[in-house]
């Protein structure tokens, strides 16, 4: 039996989709890594991104491909459900190989005191800083990507810096 | 360096410490076929025993190696077979193989009916087989199919169905609304073993089946008209959106809540409060602002988790005057006692307990 592409009714977009993954998967991968910290997580985020993706691209096509990958991404990444899942299903892995434990990159991460501040921040705030900073992303476009309003961000984003200020030792503004 | 400056270049930095892995590829193939199963549970049911369920399947599923079968051509399928397969391999043929109810005379729609594979009967990975309806009632027509099970030959390439034989006739309504399909039968469950792995199997099939449709986004499954006879036949939570509605005052209040937990303003919040309102159920309650900047401090989201929560249907908890997100916690005899909510009916906002246990 062999293991091969998508499948059924996948032949007018399998092309455009494989187009989407090439050029977003790299992206995605480390927009989920920044915001959940884990690198299983954040490839099983983007995994399934990319299904919806594609079933997202099966039911008419994606008009912003890029914007709607980083969306899928987060509201995966921070998915209550998802995470509960794959807490649940990394506990039963860790007796058969290495994939609940931490990686050296990992354990290197938290030595770096901003993203280790970043991490102890509520999800909400750490997904604004990210896009912020590390997408450099709008507030409008943020407030998108989040279905939120512009004053939820900056609100939300105010908070953040506060805490972040806080936690390093930084002036506060 | 300015504060915005070393954030950027913290951020950059670590984003470097992954890189794309080649098999993420493979992964997103394979869930595209199997990831039927997780949706089945998540959005399907949508109940809280549903997602135990899914808890219980996911290692297992994840411990397995599976394999995929190539995309199947699009073979010719008989219109409407004469013969009526068997629903399982050792049930002899007992009616002609087409439903019962079939769809009006006029154009003829492929459609795909799941079933499961051998090996995987409990729905880990349901496959489609192609099916023609005429009329325009496609989903009720694949619905009519699945029911009747697959055909000899696809049996003996390993399809198989959770559905008991000779139930060709319990579909009796069908109707979509709003991208929710509600699906009715006849009272099938005792002509069934329900089991944790027959109800997912049920629901992979019927789920899977009734989702191919663009119109259809979820699907919600009664017994005679009654959706949690349904659900409780199979050992499930009833989905949170057939809740009855909540009164006006109820949903006014639960969405200035709401827009004061989104917009992260512990002030609008601390308006909406009465004075014995509660935030947690200890024997000494904490002033609440306190307490959720400290669950804050710990990486918690209380305010989000509220919004979050006031985004789903509310439920009537039980026969008080109580309306509580989410729908788990008003489930009589429900292990749940993760984060909850509730506004009386005169819109009095009551509680809301941002983590579990309280």
């Amino acid at each position: 039996m062999k293991t091969v592409a998508v499948s059924r009714a996948d032949s007018p977009h399998s092309g455009d989709f494989a187009s989407v993954y090439a050029a977003h998967h790299a992206e995605a991968l480390r927009l989920a890594y920044l915001l959940c910290g884990d690198r299983h997580r954040a490839e099983d985020a983007v995994a399934e991104a990319f299904v919806k993706t594609y079933r997202r691209m099966q039911r008419g096509g994606v008009d912003q491909p890029r914007a709607y990958v980083r969306r899928v991404v987060i509201n995966e990444v921070n998915s209550r459900f998802r995470r509960l899942l794959l807490e649940r299903r990394e506990a039963a892995k860790r007796s058969a190989d290495d994939r609940g434990e931490r990686t050296a990159a990992d354990q290197l991460a938290d030595h770096d005191e901003v993203f280790a501040a970043l991490r102890a921040l509520p999800e909400r705030q750490r997904t604004v800083v990210v896009l912020r900073y590390y997408e450099d992303l709008t507030e409008k476009a943020i407030a998108e990507a989040m279905h939120i309003s512009v004053g939820t961000v900056k609100s939300t984003l105010h908070r953040a810096l506060q805490r972040l200020r806080e936690v390093l030792g930084e002036e506060v503004a | 360096m300015a504060f915005e400056d070393r954030l950027r270049q913290s951020l950059a930095s670590r984003a470097t410490d992954v890189e794309p892995d080649p098999a993420t590829w493979d992964r997103v193939q394979s869930r595209i076929r199997r990831g039927r199963i997780l949706r089945a549970a998540l959005a399907g049911a949508g109940g809280l025993a549903v997602v135990a369920l899914a808890f219980v399947m996911v290692p297992a599923l994840t411990n397995r190696t599976i394999e995929f079968e190539p995309a199947a051509p699009p073979a010719v399928q008989p219109t409407e077979p004469t013969a009526m397969p068997s629903p399982s391999p050792t049930a002899p043929p007992t009616e002609p193989y087409a439903p019962t109810r079939p769809a009006t005379p006029g154009v003829v729609n492929h459609v795909d009916v799941y079933f499961t594979r051998e090996g995987a009967e409990c729905g880990e990975d349901t496959v489609a087989h192609q099916r023609t309806v005429e009329g325009a009632g496609v989903l009720r027509g694949a619905l009519a199919h699945l029911l009747l099970g697959p055909t000899p030959q696809e049996q003996g390439d390993g399809a198989r169905t959770v559905f008991p034989e000779g139930i060709g006739d319990v579909l009796n309504d069908v109707t979509i609304t709003d991208g929710v399909a509600r699906i009715d039968f006849a009272y099938f469950a005792d002509r069934m073993q329900v089991t944790s792995c027959t109800t997912m199997a049920l629901l992979a099939q019927l789920d899977a089946t009734a989702t191919q449709f663009p119109s259809v986004s979820r699907a919600i499954y009664s017994f005679d008209g009654s959706v949690k006879d349904f659900y409780l036949a199979f050992e499930l939570a009833p989905p949170d959106s057939d809740e009855p509605g909540a009164p006006a005052a109820v949903r006014q209040k639960a969405e200035q809540i709401r827009l004061a937990a989104e917009a992260g303003s512990y002030r609008r919040l601390e308006a909406l409060m009465p004075e014995d309102f509660s935030c947690t159920f200890s024997d000494q309650p904490e002033p609440c602002r306190p307490y959720w900047r400290d669950l804050e401090r710990r990486g918690e989201d209380p305010l989000g988790t509220l919004a979050d929560l006031l985004t789903r249907p509310a439920t009537r908890d039980g026969d008080s005057d109580m309306w509580v997100w989410p729908a788990a916690w008003a489930e009589p005899g429900a292990q749940y006692n993760g984060p909850r909510t509730g506004i009386a009916a005169d819109g009095t906002w009551r509680y809301y307990v941002a983590e579990p246990g309280g």
